[in-house]
């Protein structure tokens, strides 16, 4: 064991930048802080760093030879999609090289018959389904920034969306990945086939984080559209109603596509911000989709009305054609820019709980936000228990940062307690990285790390990120003292 | 026939075994109701067995949340009859074996049924496990809830780790809703159209829940909303001639599918794992002797052919091939060199005293590629 921590970087970053640009072109490798500033933070932008090189392989051998300079040299390595992830995953190492995977972008084929597609990590994950539409066919998992993430990060979160409950997370809908290990080796994991022998390494590199390789290509399974998909949203008036419809929902034997339920603070701003039609009076709102065959589909429309009536629905409305879909969803598709206009600032969290303690969780949520005199909007993926709370705070205001960090952690804390997870699909990355020990005791956190050794044993792999440093367990430290600064700026969302 | 075991938690007594054997440097055999008739012997004599048979019951099942936490030595069968009662039932149709299996056995293997490329196997369904680890830690990953992501996957890793990282004693996994009706149909034709008409029919919203090749005739199930079912079975039937069967016989033949490994105590077998449209390849054999399942990913062939035959058509098909033998015990093809080193630090990073199932990865002397021989079972 050889923690980088002791085999810190001997080269400058001009020595560093001429070793690369022996392979890449010389704009491929950015050392100029204006030039490397839109890669200072991801998606939670309250974290900002710059690192000492920006590399933009433009081939995958390119980011072979990256790998291989930076592992000689003890450089640590932050693999960066689109920037779009929530949890400071993709913030940059000070002291080494931010590996932008954008210039990986091709869609490298699509079997219609095999229902595959083979990409690049820069493909948008949109654009998988656009590809994919001439065949009748689509890629399952939609976050709610899939117009500009990309499979890459997806891989790295093992992102959900609003369809996870159905049709499953990341993880279900990936066949095999091209892994550039931190040696430079490229290694095939999984296949075109469903599934290989030996302990599942497909399942581990989904949802790590850039902790354990970088990924550089991806096959992904693409499934069927479904004959037809409606909509039916219901207002109630409290939120244990809403939470009681869910789990009828499910135990009357109906997976629906989506399951969605807003608070009123998040009904209210969203219909401000889209128009959705949502009643603005209601405190619970729940959004479920039903897909199938038409047949299918009228008789689950018909088994969910009477079900969201018999507990307490105060309205109901069913989409009668796309445009109503459409427009239903609108609102909750947008709730987070819906919030960014009423509010200068906000904190988006992402706990998992059992369904069954909506109602306990979002009322200890209520209470803490309360006693830090702040405001907290809830959307929620029902169906699958991931919870997204949105503290509303204004940095302008001393103080109100802190007490948005600080509720952040007693609601992940909270979810914790209530038999689930401080991240259901936004990733640990730096932000959550204090609550990773409310979820984990140190013999746990020992095993990630000695996981994450057997692919990374120098630690350069995204220090800082996704796994606390032990500080009781020297075996298996990762973290270099430098590695894990970082500086800590506020920007506004709003 | 099973003898009946009481539900019992005997998680300490485990963990108290791991950590004597760790101090004894003693390698473990983990062994549940020995379904897959038992991994293969270590060689050395101063092997012990651990058995996780009577650990075994239900230690939380939520219907409303979809929810099932076990301990290992629960078998199939018990979970299904106890789901079924609350119209729930594995996705995943994992195979009985006779009422043996169980889960631990199941998710160490990833044994799916005939659902598996639809319903998803039970790698994917799986949502946390206890593990003892080979340091003696009683450790706790993923959980009870659909979507986690913090920290490493280490619940799915466990997906046809054969119990080489550690001792699963709890699992939590997804339950599903039996669907509420189901029907299968038969087609005659060849082995090559079929592969083409599988893939065809699994790209449209066609309710296909298992699609099955043998014996010049193909099967079909879909299942789902009444509906929709009725639907698919008249679409097919408007193109072609095909035979509908009785619920017991449609019920055998899946079981039958989906235990294929249960009889091979009288004929190796070759399980390939491939690209579902990948073309057969031609083989000395008749193609009538394949067992195309899964939609064309998962193909069985029986008999004692070459294993340097037998990779040469996996690679045809874009897939891997794993042998299993008459006594018990399951070769795989090798793997590619820094592929084999990657999984033989996973696994010092889980087990740094090699004490689980240590000779659980057996591979054929034959090279695969430019790859030197890589046999090496003792190692792990």
């Amino acid at each position: 064991m050889n923690p980088l921590s002791d085999a810190t970087p001997k080269l400058s970053q001009a020595e560093l930048a001429k070793l690369l640009r022996e392979f890449m072109p010389a704009d491929s490798v950015l050392t100029e802080i204006e030039s490397q500033r839109p890669f200072e933070c991801d998606g939670l932008a309250i974290y900002t760093e710059i690192p000492l090189v920006v590399a933009l392989p433009e081939t995958v051998e390119q980011v072979q030879q990256i790998m291989k300079v930076c592992h000689q040299h003890h450089f640590p390595v932050v693999a960066r999609g689109a920037g779009t992830g929530l949890s400071a995953g993709a913030l940059p190492n000070k002291h080494g090289v931010l590996l932008s995977l954008s210039k990986l972008k091709n869609i490298l084929e699509i079997d219609p018959l095999a229902r595959t597609a083979r990409l690049q990590p820069g493909v948008r994950n949109l654009a998988i389904s656009e590809a994919a539409e001439p065949y009748g066919l689509y890629y399952a998992p939609d976050p709610s920034s899939q117009i500009a993430c990309s499979i890459g990060g997806n891989i790295a979160e093992n992102a959900g969306g609003v369809h996870c409950l159905k049709y499953g997370l990341t993880v279900h809908n990936v066949l095999a990945l091209e892994l550039i290990t931190v040696e430079g080796d490229r290694l095939q994991i999984g296949g075109s086939r469903l599934d290989s022998s030996g302990p599942d390494l497909l399942a581990v590199l989904n949802g790590s984080e850039g902790l354990l390789g970088v990924v550089t290509e991806i096959t992904v399974k693409l499934l069927p559209r479904p004959e037809q998909v409606e909509v039916i949203m219901a207002g109630f008036d409290n939120i244990d109603q809403a939470g009681n419809a869910v789990s009828e929902v499910i135990a009357a034997g109906i997976i629906p596509g989506g399951l969605e339920m807003m608070d009123k603070l998040a009904i209210q701003a969203a219909e401000a911000f889209a128009h959705a039609g949502y009643p603005v009076d209601a405190e619970a709102l729940l959004l479920c989709e039903v897909d199938g065959t038409t047949a299918e589909i009228e008789h689950n429309i018909a088994t969910i009305s009477t079900l969201f009536k018999k507990l307490g629905a105060t309205s109901i409305q069913v989409s009668e054609n796309a445009d109503d879909r459409a427009r239903m969803w609108k609102g909750r598709k947008s709730a987070f820019p819906a919030i960014g206009r009423i509010s200068a600032d906000y904190y988006c969290m992402d706990g998992t709980i059992p369904r069954s303690k909506i109602a306990e969780v979002l009322q200890k949520i209520h209470a803490l936000a309360t006693r830090h005199e702040l405001r907290v909007a809830n959307v929620f993926h029902a169906g699958d228990g991931n919870l997204h709370p949105l503290i509303l705070f204004d940095s302008s205001v001393a103080g109100e940062i802190e007490r948005a960090e600080i509720l952040g952690g007693e609601i992940l804390v909270a979810c914790v307690e209530s038999g689930g997870s401080i991240t259901g699909e936004h990733g640990v990355g730096l932000e959550k990285i204090a609550q990773m020990h409310d979820q984990f005791s140190t013999a746990e956190l020992t095993q990630f790390h000695a996981l994450k050794a057997a692919f990374d044993p120098l630690g350069q792999l995204n220090p800082g990120k996704g796994i606390p440093v032990l500080k009781n367990c020297q075996e298996y430290r990762s973290l270099s003292p430098l590695g894990s600064s970082h500086s800590h700026h506020v920007h506004n969302h709003g | 026939m099973t003898i009946e075991i009481e539900p019992a938690d005997l998680s300490n007594q485990l963990v108290q075994q791991v950590k004597e054997a760790i101090a004894l440097k003693q390698p473990l055999r983990i062994i549940g109701n020995n379904s897959k008739r038992g991994l293969p012997h270590s060689g050395k004599s101063n092997h012990g067995v651990l058995q996780l048979a009577a650990h075994k019951g239900v230690v939380h099942y939520d219907p409303a949340e979809l929810m099932l936490t076990v301990r290992a030595g629960t078998t199939i069968r018990e979970i299904n009859n106890q789901l079924a009662e609350q119209g729930q039932m594995l996705s995943s149709e994992p195979p009985e074996f006779d009422g043996k299996a169980t889960i631990g056995g199941t998710l160490a293997a990833n044994l799916s049924g005939a659902a598996r490329p639809w319903a998803g196997s039970i790698r994917d369904h799986v949502l946390g496990v206890r593990l003892i680890n080979g340091r003696g830690k009683h450790l706790q990953f993923g959980g009870q809830v659909m979507k986690n992501v913090a920290g490493f996957d280490v619940t799915r890793l466990q997906a046809g780790a054969m119990g080489t990282l550690g001792v699963m004693t709890e699992i939590s996994i997804r339950t599903m809703p039996i669907p509420a009706a189901s029907a299968t149909v038969k087609i005659s034709i060849a082995a090559d159209d079929a592969i083409v008409a599988m893939n065809k029919l699994a790209a449209t919203s066609a309710p296909l829940t298992a699609a099955c090749w043998q014996q010049g005739r193909l099967s079909y199930r879909f299942s789902g909303a009444e509906s929709s079912v009725q639907q698919a079975v008249a679409t097919l039937q408007n193109t072609q001639p095909v035979e509908l069967l009785a619920a017991d016989a449609a019920n055998e033949l899946w079981q039958q599918i989906s235990s294929k490994t249960e009889n091979i105590v009288q004929q190796t077998q070759w399980r390939f794992s491939v690209k579902s449209t990948a073309a057969l390849p031609t083989i000395n054999a008749a193609s009538n002797q394949w067992i195309i399942d899964w939609g064309g990913a998962q193909r069985w062939l029986d008999g004692e052919q070459s294993w340097s035959e037998m990779i040469s058509l996996a690679k045809q098909m874009q897939g891997e091939v794993t042998k299993f033998n008459t006594d018990g015990s399951i070769e795989n093809m090798p793997l590619s060199k820094p592929l084999e080193s990657l999984r033989l630090r996973v696994k010092q990073a889980f087990d740094p005293n090699g004490i689980f199932n240590s000779n659980q990865w057996r591979y054929p002397a034959v090279s695969l590629s430019s790859e030197p021989n890589t046999d090496n079972s003792e190692r792990l």
